[in-house]
């Protein structure tokens, strides 16, 4: 039990920020009126595809410095939470940006920013499967997996701050969203906890996925399946 | 994968299916004490937990099956 208090500690978060997220006060606004409340729930997305695969990028330094298959088999696993959190965010985007900034995509510098990341993404797990060959494979993977990361802080935190014109607050200038939560910080309250949680969600996710990966490579080896 | 490919298609089917209903935007910002709003709170929570204790009996096969696992091999070794 006490081997799993993040896990706990992950679902009280999340109930907490379901609470505060949805009864909590919020600042009035314009346009998004009480789709502010997204705040707590999409951009949580982000911060944990993000962890996943900072995650999974040290995994594959890792497996490439010591070629031990473990780490092959986390960065793999954790790349894949990564891409199911980008998932949640891009969908979870568009539903917010259908009814704020009237339509689902509207080529926003930051909306293909984080499309091309996942995409990017998508191409790791390609790769993994494209080889028969386990080292060889790995190790193509692993250093794809490096470049894949340098490309998605680009596009995510560099480019849309550069070409401007993002309708993503805090972004090419835009005002975010903590020009409006100086008062309180009330905001703040539910997001941090909310992306803490979601974080812990997605290392408990993947670290299911870890232990299915080892245990079916384990009963490769002992000729069981 | 195959199971995350599908998850990835009902989900982008719900964006689809959402995206064409009216948004009608209140015209004043409603009570928290009188909306009712705790009612949807109680149902996401319940979804929330639902899905929680999901991942917990997923959790606890894995390490039942990681035991056995182990076991068999003391055995054969």
């Amino acid at each position: 039990m006490l081997k799993h208090w993040w896990k706990i500690l992950a679902v009280l978060l999340i109930i907490y920020t379901i609470v505060l997220g949805f009864l909590g006060a919020v600042p009035k606004m314009g346009i998004v009126r009480e789709s502010i409340r997204n705040l707590y729930f999409h951009v949580p997305m982000w911060f944990a595809m993000m962890t996943m695969f900072t995650i999974s990028f040290v995994y594959s330094i890792r497996y490439l410095s010591s070629l031990n298959p473990k780490f092959n088999i986390y960065a793999g696993n954790f790349a894949l939470a990564g891409i199911f959190f980008g998932f949640l965010g891009l969908t979870t985007g568009m539903v917010w940006a259908n009814y704020t900034w009237g339509a689902p995509w509207s080529n926003d510098p930051k909306q293909i920013g984080a499309g091309l990341s996942v995409l990017s993404y998508l191409a790791y797990m390609v790769l993994r499967r494209s080889e028969s060959d386990g080292e060889k494979s790995a190790k193509i993977s692993a250093v794809y997996n490096i470049f894949a990361f340098a490309l998605m802080i680009p596009l995510i935190y560099v480019l849309p701050d550069v070409l401007g014109d993002s309708l993503h607050p805090a972004t090419g200038g835009n005002v975010g969203f903590s020009e409006y939560d100086k008062l309180d910080g009330r905001m703040r309250r539910v997001l941090y906890p909310s992306a803490l949680g979601w974080i812990l969600i997605g290392v408990w996710l993947s670290s299911l996925c870890n232990r299915l990966s080892i245990l079916k490579s384990r009963a490769e080896e002992n000729n069981i399946l | 994968m195959k199971q995350l490919t599908s998850i990835c298609a009902a989900l982008i089917c719900l964006v689809i299916s959402t995206l064409n209903a009216a948004a009608q935007a209140p015209e004043d910002y409603p009570e928290p004490e009188s909306n009712k709003m705790f009612v949807v709170v109680a149902v996401v929570g319940v979804i929330f937990v639902g899905i929680s204790l999901f991942l917990l009996v997923l959790d606890r096969r894995i390490s039942k099956l990681e035991r056995q696992f182990e076991e068999k091999q003391q055995i054969n070794q």
